[in-house]
């Protein structure tokens, strides 16, 4: 039976290099949440190496199974906005965040999931992060508003409005398997 | 609108770092890691290293007086002795010999 979360955080206080089974252990849903945010595997690497070194900072507040992957998600969330929002400020654009031409979101899949992607990457930043939470993480609504700190009822606004968003956007860029000359 | 949601649950597939993240995020944690004390510890610690800055820049100060006191003390003697002597030396070359400086002989 695999060790429990509060048994690797017990061994990590201990031992500090222990802390790499906690990594390994979470590292799907820090990097795959944040990658799912930018759809930029450097940069969600960034932030999810971010996100641990601030895990080993607080480990010693980690109180509980439960606790350890809410405040992972809670934190990778937090991270993924600020980031975001101070991308904002730049005035320019880090090179490994731009998307070469043909390229935006796409994972080799043609499918309209792989496009989609895309589309979400264009959503405000809390939004984007309620569509993440909701179908990424299969979280429910009570558990995004108490990640994102909001109430519940304005998680099930945010999530109507970015998937309505989606869909006009889908509607008004149709969105199928492109060869180069014609778009279905 | 169920297409959409089943669409994106699909797109949001489970997504791995690449290889050799465990070991970056463990390079990070070595270089910046603190000695894990416990909050209290932290705090004596730096306590204790005040008090003893304090006790040490408190006995400096009493002892750079206690030296500049009796610097100057030794100052003022060897000053007081040159006047002596020097005021002896006047006396002689101002008094006849055989008087001393009452006059008496």
């Amino acid at each position: 039976m695999p060790p429990e979360n509060r048994e690797l955080v017990d061994a990590a206080l201990r031992d500090p290099e222990a802390f790499s089974a906690i990594v390994d252990r979470h590292k799907g849903t820090v990097y795959g949440l944040a990658y799912h945010f930018f759809q930029n595997a450097t940069t969600a690497e960034d932030v999810a190496q971010d996100v641990y070194l601030e895990l080993f900072k607080n480990l010693d507040r980690i109180e509980t199974d439960l606790h350890l992957g809410f405040w992972l998600r809670q934190t990778t969330t937090r991270k993924c906005i600020d980031y975001t929002r101070r991308q904002k400020h730049r005035r320019y654009e880090p090179l490994e965040n731009v998307v070469e031409p043909g390229k935006e979101a796409n994972h080799g899949d043609p499918l309209l999931a792989g496009q989609l992607m895309g589309k979400v990457k264009q959503l405000p930043d809390k939004m984007r992060a309620v569509i993440v939470l909701r179908f990424h993480q299969d979280l429910k609504l009570t558990e995004i508003a108490e990640i994102l700190e909001i109430p519940v009822n304005t998680v099930k606004t945010t999530l109507r409005r970015g998937l309505a968003r989606l869909r006009d956007k889908i509607v008004a860029e149709p969105v199928g398997i492109h060869d180069g000359r014609t778009r279905i | 609108m169920e297409e959409l949601e089943s669409e994106l649950r699909r797109g949001f597939r489970a997504m791995d770092p690449p290889d050799g993240f465990t070991e970056r995020v463990m390079v990070r944690v070595r270089s910046e890691r603190l000695p894990r004390t416990r909050y209290w510890q932290r705090w004596g610690l730096v306590g204790a290293v005040a008090a003893s800055l304090v006790v040490s820049v408190v006995g400096f100060q009493q002892r750079q007086d206690a030296a500049g006191a009796e610097q100057a003390e030794a100052e003022l003697l060897y000053a007081l002795q040159l006047a002596g002597s020097k005021l002896n030396r006047a006396t002689d070359a101002v008094l006849p010999s055989n008087l001393d400086a009452e006059g008496r002989e």
